[in-house]
């Protein structure tokens, strides 16, 4: 195995960008990205893109060739990745693994998700569809499912077992609200109190409109090459990775071994973190799949970083804010940054690219050497979670 | 009344009919089954906003995982006046099928 480096990373603002249809935003995260790279876009051997569902949010398929196409490299090979919330940490890995097996020097990563669509072109019942459409059509559509229902049957059982409160829920959602407001690529850059968290209207209990991802616009991506190219091009910037897991679990929300752990995310750490050789404590800063108030606290636990049902606790010491001794989504998360859901698991790791290049800005954690993230997609059904270190270390 | 299942001759679990294999052990050796319609609300939620669609005027709704008297879980409505005083532990009992994907259960107090 070959070890590889990111060199290049960008996101576009993220949002409900009338302005910008799927090329525009693939462009306003790609073009940077590679600039950022200080390569030739031709040195670009194959695109990985990372999309859930172009095909009916958009009515495009096939967007990984529409994307090489558009970036003006119609003959660079490309493949589009779905796993519903995680495709964008599975495209990752991906590419990861090609390039450490040798398959390819330099890889674009791309993710872009554009939610927001005319109502003209849509009805709303059908855009919520669309939406849901990662559940289990056969034995959980039927109710009305979806990701704050599922997530929030997932909380309700948290608090029976544990006890953790809507109090807890609502001070991590806050926590993300304000790293958001320091991030000029967050979708909702402005703090929200817990007060007012608690008692906006409820969308599915326990969970208020300000603990729910929202339908956002958004691209991100990197670049990824060798140790031996990316040393030559910027040996400061670039920043290694260390471990990449991908878990599985049930796709069923009723039938799974657990309703307050999800299996597919301590599989995949424990593989990145048995790769990297770290553990929990040695990461100093988190990007996770917050898709909801409650989901950061279960993360944090099943990632190893504190005891399962202590999450809340956590969270309430101060522990996951910039400043604390283990800052979690400073980018502000899916419910404040934005949950364009393909771009999400990619967006995450330019986060944590930034973070270990000291190029966060307002966000930025200091001395961060280690990052990890985290996505889940589906009713905790798929997960990859990715170690990232400093390449001066 | 009962719900239409199957059970596995391996290691015994019961799920709604549909599967092809045992979801718990993998096994082909699963049978029709006529499960207890008993059970009580393993977890819920109360799915407040309903902006389009079949359940826009049914919200706020509940939806629940129910575990039956003989470990069976499933996701289904559980149909009540009062949504929000619904618990954790309530026992509950399958009513019927209100259409071939959605299952409809009532308190059983
Ligand atoms: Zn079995």
């Amino acid at each position: 195995m070959r070890e590889v480096y990111i060199v290049g990373a960008h996101e576009s603002v993220h949002g409900n960008r009338r302005d910008a249809d799927l090329r525009k935003l693939i462009a306003e995260a790609a073009i940077p990205a590679i600039k950022d790279a200080g390569i030739d876009k031709r040195e670009i051997q194959a695109i990985y893109l990372a999309n859930y569902n172009a095909n009916q949010f958009n009515n495009q398929n096939t967007l990984a060739a529409l994307a090489a196409t558009s970036l003006g490299l119609p003959h660079v090979p490309t493949v589009r990745f779905e796993a519903a919330c995680a495709s964008g940490g599975v495209a990752f890995r991906q590419a990861y693994i090609a390039i450490a097996a040798g398959i390819y020097d330099t890889v674009l990563v791309l993710g872009v998700e554009k939610m927001n669509v005319p109502l003209e072109e849509a009805d709303a019942d059908m855009q919520l569809q669309w939406a849901k459409s990662g559940v289990d059509y056969r034995y959980e559509s039927g109710v009305g499912m979806n990701g704050a229902t599922m997530f929030a049957m997932f909380a309700h059982r948290h608090m029976h077992e544990y006890g953790t409160t809507r109090e807890m829920l609502a001070f991590s959602a806050s926590k993300n609200k304000y790293h958001a407001s320091l991030n000029p690529y967050a979708y909702k850059q402005r703090e929200v109190s817990v007060e007012k968290i608690l008692k906006s209207p409820i969308v599915a209990t326990p969970f208020s409109t300000q603990e729910v991802s929202l339908i956002t616009d958004g691209s991100a991506a990197v670049v990824l090459t060798t140790k031996d190219k990316a040393l030559g091009l910027n040996k400061k910037m670039a920043v290694k990775v260390l471990g990449s897991g991908h878990g599985g679990g049930s796709f069923s929300v009723a039938f799974r071994d657990s309703h307050v752990t999800m299996r597919a995310t301590v599989a995949a750490a424990k593989e990145a973190y048995s790769m990297a050789n770290l553990k929990p404590e040695d990461i100093d800063v988190v990007e996770c799949h917050d898709c909801f108030s409650f989901t950061e606290l279960m993360n944090i636990e099943d990632l190893g970083f504190v005891e399962k049902g202590k999450g809340g606790w956590f969270a309430m010491d101060g522990h996951t804010r910039l400043g604390g001794k283990l800052p979690v989504n400073t980018s502000g998360g899916l419910c404040a940054k934005g949950h364009p859901i393909g771009c999400t698991g990619v967006g995450q790791i330019v986060e944590m690219t930034w973070q270990l290049q000291d190029r966060a800005e307002k966000r930025q954690v200091k001395n961060a050497k280690y990052a990890l993230t985290h996505v889940l997609g589906g009713p905790g059904a798929i997960s990859a979670v990715h170690i990232l270190g400093r390449s001066d270390l | 009344m009962n719900i239409p299942a199957i059970k596995c001759g391996d290691c015994g679990t019961v799920h709604p009919r549909g599967v092809a294999v045992c979801p718990a052990c993998g096994s082909e050796k699963i049978q029709e089954y006529e499960a207890k319609g008993e059970g009580e609300i393993h977890t819920y939620t109360v799915n407040c906003f309903v902006p389009a669609g079949k359940f826009k005027d049914r919200a706020p709704y509940v939806i629940a995982v129910v575990r039956t008297v003989e470990n069976m879980f499933l996701t289904a409505l559980v149909d009540t006046e009062s949504p929000f005083n619904i618990k954790i532990g309530d026992k509950v009992r399958f009513r019927h099928y209100e259409d071939p994907l959605t299952p409809v259960f009532e308190l059983a107090s």
